[in-house]
């Protein structure tokens, strides 16, 4: 094969000249029209393009001449379709040729020479697109499922390659047969449209699991600060401090316990019950551990450098017997050794920070609760 | 007087004279033919021709690639078109010859 560029003109006529005598046999018209483009690109070089004349004419002719009978409607459609796919295929590439071989550089035999490259290439974006619609294969990586994904991966470019090579499908087939040659076209668009997704979508894979990291280095980092820079804002917090728990008095100043506190909107007052490293003194510099549960062992205090005791406090919230009860103060609390595992200590309110406080003075016309006698006496 | 007609009669006999005389390819025989006197001749006439003269088995095919463009589809002539071409030029002389004698008894 020459890699010579075909002349328009002449790619145009030869066109339709094929699609005039697409009611042959395809071994007829190939034997008919072979050697054609060297006699009409001769033609076009001797006496110009105005030389070819009228191709519907010159295939009349050219049968007539064969031998065959004159154009009566073509023996199957299928197959004028198909000529004029090729027509317009042929042409549009004779098209393409001539911009990539004007391009400086030896642009043509670059392309040739990346040809293996791109084979390799659009196997990899079938696999990972496999990989995704298939499912298994999440975060997207570049290679999906691992050592069988490798294996998926080998076998795909064997068949690309092969596939590049004509020795496979559909050979040498797609001269004549269009199906084949448009279902490959097809696909090899569609490899170059999905190659920046799917490189994309891996990169973003990357990201992803970078940011898991990310969330969990920065999780750990709060250290025995409260946790008022996270963005999580559930929970209490006065001053701008975190509330662990809340120790109401009455009227008078005596401690109260079990009671409901709801805000404005009549929501409850909830505070975050979740466990929380304690220092070996038993202060109160905690590390949120939230639910996942973290060994309390593998954190420092940050303000004194010693190692926190590896227990956590774990808080045991009220509840109405159906739901637990965040808004119902104090919380109860015990250390354990470990946060996820269940009490070893029973949970205890302990003591109020205050024995009691001073009294408050009513306002007028504002009556104070009084805590019935017997359920008072019943604490 | 339409010259075309004639020509369609003739035309066989005379690629097989081309291609007898050396082997060529298509637009070679055409011009080879030009050349010769018959400037009315269609080009796909002269393909269509090959292409019918080869399937009767009367001239040879080969492909000879060119470096500086599509490859090109030689004939030559096979010993089935060497003794078809020898049976056509004695019927066209034979013919060729009555039709001259005819004409030159009318008086002009």
């Amino acid at each position: 094969m020459t890699t010579t560029v075909l002349a328009p003109e002449v790619a145009d006529f030869l066109a339709v000249v094929r699609a005039q005598l697409a009611d042959l046999d395809p071994e007829e018209q190939r034997e008919i029209t072979d050697g054609l483009v060297a006699d009409l690109t001769d033609l076009v070089a001797e006496r110009g393009p105005e030389a070819l004349g009228d191709p519907v004419a010159y295939a009349r002719e050219l049968r007539q001449a064969a031998g065959f009978e004159a154009t009566g409607r073509p023996r199957r459609d299928r197959r004028a379709v198909g000529e004029l796919v090729h027509g317009v295929l042929d042409e549009a590439g004779a098209r393409w040729r001539r911009v990539i071989e004007a391009a400086p550089g030896d642009l043509d035999g670059l392309l040739t020479t990346l040809r293996p490259a791109w084979w390799v290439l659009r196997a990899w974006v079938a696999v990972t697109v496999a990989g995704q619609v298939v499912g298994g294969s999440w975060p997207p990586s570049v290679v999906p499922w691992g050592v069988p994904g490798a294996i998926v991966l080998g076998l795909a470019i064997l068949l690309s390659v092969q596939l590049g090579r004509g020795r496979l499908w559909p050979g040498e087939r797609w001269r004549t047969a269009a199906g084949p040659r448009v279902t490959l076209l097809a696909l090899n668009a569609l490899a170059i449209v999905l190659l920046p997704v799917q490189v994309g979508e891996v990169s973003h894979g990357w990201q992803w699991s970078g940011y898991d990291r990310g969330y969990n280095d920065g999780y750990a980092d709060r250290g025995t600060e409260s946790p008022t820079g996270g963005t999580d804002k559930a929970g209490l917090y006065s001053g701008g401090k975190w509330v662990t728990n809340v120790y109401p008095y009455d009227a008078a100043g005596q401690p109260i316990t079990g009671v409901q506190l709801f805000d404005q909107d009549g929501k409850p007052l909830d505070i975050v019950a979740q466990p929380q490293c304690v220092s070996s003194t038993g202060g109160v510099d905690v590390i949120p551990v939230g639910e996942e549960g973290i060994d309390c062992g593998e954190y420092y205090d940050d303000g004194t450098g010693e190692m926190l005791s590896g227990r956590a406090r774990v808080f045991y919230p009220w509840t109405n017997g159906v739901t637990r009860l965040l808004n119902v103060f104090p919380v109860a609390s015990a250390l354990q050794d470990h946060p996820r595992q269940s009490a070893t200590a029973k949970p205890e309110i302990g003591d109020f920070p205050l024995a009691s406080v001073p009294p408050v003075t009513p306002l007028p016309g504002v009556v104070p609760s009084v805590v019935k006698p017997q359920e008072a006496g019943a604490q | 007087m339409d010259t075309t007609q004639l020509l369609k009669g003739v035309l066989d006999l005379a690629v097989l004279a081309v291609v007898d005389g050396e082997d060529g390819y298509g637009y070679d025989i055409v011009r080879r033919l030009r050349d010769g006197g018959l400037t009315e001749v269609g080009d796909a006439s002269v393909y269509g021709t090959l292409r019918r003269l080869y399937s009767a088995g009367a001239l040879t095919s080969y492909v000879v690639p060119s470096e500086s463009g599509p490859h090109r589809k030689y004939y030559g002539i096979t010993p089935t078109g060497r003794s078809q071409l020898k049976q056509q030029r004695d019927d066209w002389q034979h013919f060729s010859t009555t039709v001259t004698t005819l004409l030159e008894g009318v008086p002009a």
